[in-house]
């Protein structure tokens, strides 16, 4: 009985170990695009990484908990994230803008290892290869990777922070399963070191855990079992406890600035291709091979085939993990679409792409599930018809299936490293780093200009190359301004101070000290306009083909 | 009953799927990369037409002269371009003259071979805070042509 059972763990590890070769590879073959995507690049060209680089250099110039963009905002976006890339920043000696873009390929290899970790302990290291495989090589086709749950060279925080809310999962699945509060604490605080870099994911688990609470609570009211309906509900609690402590270098400040969200555009924002008037962008790039294998997965997921071998637990929050996903994307759509044609203002959460991302990455699991079922049932046909007596070895077949997989990967290959989130983004980013001036404005606006000063600037420069300076501006693009401050009212008085400079306004003296602007950025042909400039900054900083900076 | 993996057998199972794994490696990183140089360019493109993905005002044909010329024709009621291009065989990227144009064709590998595509959104990469970044396949319609 020993032996067997000792030979049986053998099988068994020996299928962990080609699982995670199998990995090794798809590792090996997703990371090299992302690694030359971001060769050579010193600064990358997307508006979230530059708004992170202010963030980290707020943090390396010591001013934790504080808005960089506008001056007397607190911090306002989760923050784990910058705190990582301020520590490599300040370890490394590196400039924050290099480091932020070469770093990408490296840290956000952590979520299809979270991914693959998560599959694995709820669904076996089988299937997890097969999930895993649709996650990286299947899932993005040619949508953008911060839209698609898959592995993308950009450090942003939609990308990295999929791999805490993999981890969050294997976390909530092990509190389920044991019930003690211990664990239940850990995914506590799992949920909110989550939030900590980023809202989305951890909307969705602390959710997860409410759904799963609940049903537990259920289940043991209808057996009349109070001691595990206690259990549960102090389990939760652990849970609550646990987010609450982790969450707090965020939450805390929340709190104390007030939760009035003043600017909403950030959270209104929808991927143009989930508009109603890019339903054909929608189509295209959805009618996929991976959508068909992820629907009849979900199709047998809600039928509870035994094809899928999927355990009761897994199944439950898979399923609870995509309703709740598709639930949050439908009312911020909603939310959105009710903001923008009637003017109704309800409460806001996120952008809507977020939670079509987290459904992504279920149906990427369902997609791998499906795939394996299909695979079974062809293998027993075959075997019914030809050798209905032989017995194959398991590790064998399952090694057939693993390279039968990694010929599909091969196949996919050459238009995944060759896909719209690689050559696009850098392309982008090669342009923008052509922009020799831009880069070198920001670097004298950060030296010139000091924290507690204002620029004045149009939208456009408060931008680029405003943002990533960590230096102040009387108003900046509506997504990337502070939410908790009056954007319009900015955006306004912005607008009247740049009038003031081209012709005589009675308010230019008092909007300037009210904002405590200290300097003006224009562009040459922009200051050719503006002939009172000179009036209210008299001393030129600095000038170059593109930028100019005056001082009060 | 569950057949015993011997460690020679495991050793040997290993082995043998490094070996499968590191020549399929090989082989995806050649498909992803072959080396494409100018001269293999040149030529006449006709623009696919893909079923659902609008396709904008991007030309209905594109001409990539031997003679380092460019020629984009169509679709009704645009312009004609002529230009100037050159081949980025590092980024794989058609750079031509007119700013407008430039940086807005490259090649992606298929299974198939290498395909040029033209990004739709003609809106300057630096500006598109959006991304839109949907190309175009172009086939090939003939060989190059001389000047």
């Amino acid at each position: 009985m020993s032996m067997l059972w000792h030979r049986s763990m053998r099988a068994h590890q020996q299928i962990n170990w080609m699982a995670v070769l199998l990995l090794l590879f798809m590792l090996a073959l997703a990371f090299l695009p992302a690694w030359k995507a971001v060769a050579g690049l010193e600064r990358g060209a997307t508006i979230d990484l530059h708004r992170d680089e202010a963030f980290v250099q707020a943090l390396l110039e010591g001013h934790y908990g504080q808005d960089p963009t506008y001056l007397g905002g607190g911090m306002w976006y989760t923050p784990l994230i910058t705190w990582l890339e301020a520590l490599l920043t300040a370890i490394t000696g590196l400039p924050a803008a290099h480091l932020i873009v070469r770093l990408g390929p490296f840290a956000n290899l952590l979520a299809p290892i979270a991914f693959f970790a998560m599959c694995r302990q709820l669904l076996g290291p089988v299937r997890a290869v097969a999930a895993t495989a649709a996650y990286l090589f299947w899932a993005v086709g040619q949508e953008p990777g911060w839209v698609v749950a898959t592995y993308s060279h950009r450090l942003i925080p939609v990308s990295f922070s999929q791999s805490l809310f993999y981890v969050e999962l294997m976390l909530i699945d092990k509190a389920f399963r044991t019930g003690r509060q211990g664990p239940a604490l850990v995914a506590g605080l799992g949920a909110g070191l989550t939030f900590l870099a980023h809202a989305a994911p951890a909307m969705i688990a602390v959710l997860m855990i409410g759904v799963l609470t609940g049903i537990q609570a259920v289940q043991a009211r209808r057996n009349k079992d109070n001691r595990t309906l206690r259990l549960c509900l102090t389990s939760c609690l652990f849970a609550a406890i646990g987010f609450l402590l982790a969450s707090m270098p965020l939450t805390w400040r929340l709190l104390m600035g007030g939760m009035h969200v003043a600017n909403r555009e950030g959270f209104l924002f929808t991927y143009y291709a989930l508009t109603w008037q890019h339903i054909g962008v929608l189509l295209h790039h959805n009618l996929t091979w991976f959508m068909l294998f992820g629907t009849a997965g979900l199709v047998l997921m809600l039928r509870r085939s035994g094809k899928l071998g999927t355990p009761r637990r897994a199944r439950t929050i898979l399923l609870s993990w995509l309703i709740l996903a598709t639930c949050l994307f439908i009312y911020s759509y909603s939310i959105s679409v009710l903001d923008k044609h009637m003017g109704i203002n309800l409460p806001a959460l996120l952008p809507t792409f977020h939670f079509y991302f987290y459904a992504s990455a279920v149906l990427s699991i369902f997609a791998g599930l499906a795939f394996t079922a299909l695979c079974q049932w062809a293998w027993s046909r075959v075997q019914l018809r030809h050798s209905p007596q032989r017995e194959v070895p398991r590790a064998d077949l399952v090694m057939a299936f693993f390279l039968l997989i990694a010929t599909g990967c091969t196949l996919k290959y050459p238009s995944y490293a060759t896909r719209r989130d690689v050559i696009a983004v850098r392309n982008r980013d090669l342009a923008f780093q052509a922009d020799q001036p831009g880069a070198q404005a920001a670097a004298v606006i950060r030296r010139e200009v000091p924290w507690n000063g204002v620029v004045l600037c149009d939208l456009d420069l408060s931008v680029w190359p405003m943002l990533c300076t960590a230096r102040h501006v009387v108003a900046t693009a509506s997504t990337m301004g502070n939410p908790y401050l009056d954007q319009k009212q900015r955006e306004q008085d912005n607008a009247l101070l740049l009038e003031g400079l081209e012709q005589p306004r009675s308010d230019t003296g008092g909007l300037l000290a009210q904002y405590g602007v200290t300097h003006l950025l224009a562009q040459p042909a922009q200051l050719a306009r503006m002939p009172l400039a000179a009036r209210w900054f008299p001393h030129e900083l600095f000038r170059n083909d593109k930028y100019v900076l005056l001082m009060r | 009953m569950a057949t015993a993996p011997t460690s020679t057998g495991i050793m040997r199972r290993f082995a043998f799927m490094a070996a499968a794994l590191a020549l399929l490696g090989a082989f995806a990183v050649h498909r992803a990369w072959p080396p494409v140089g100018r001269a293999e360019l040149a030529g006449t493109y006709q623009r696919a037409t893909p079923l659902l993905l609008p396709v904008g005002n991007t030309p209905g044909q594109m001409v990539l002269h031997a003679d380092g010329t460019l020629d984009l024709m169509g679709p009704p009621g645009q312009p004609a371009v002529h230009s100037r291009w050159y081949w980025d065989p590092q980024e794989r990227l058609v750079r031509t003259e007119d700013p407008r144009w430039d940086r807005r064709i490259w090649m992606r590998s298929t299974l198939l071979g290498p395909r040029l595509c033209m990004r739709i959104c003609d809106t300057p990469l630096l500006l598109d805070q959006e991304e839109r970044d949907e190309a175009v396949d172009y086939v090939r319609t003939s060989t190059p042509s001389r000047p």
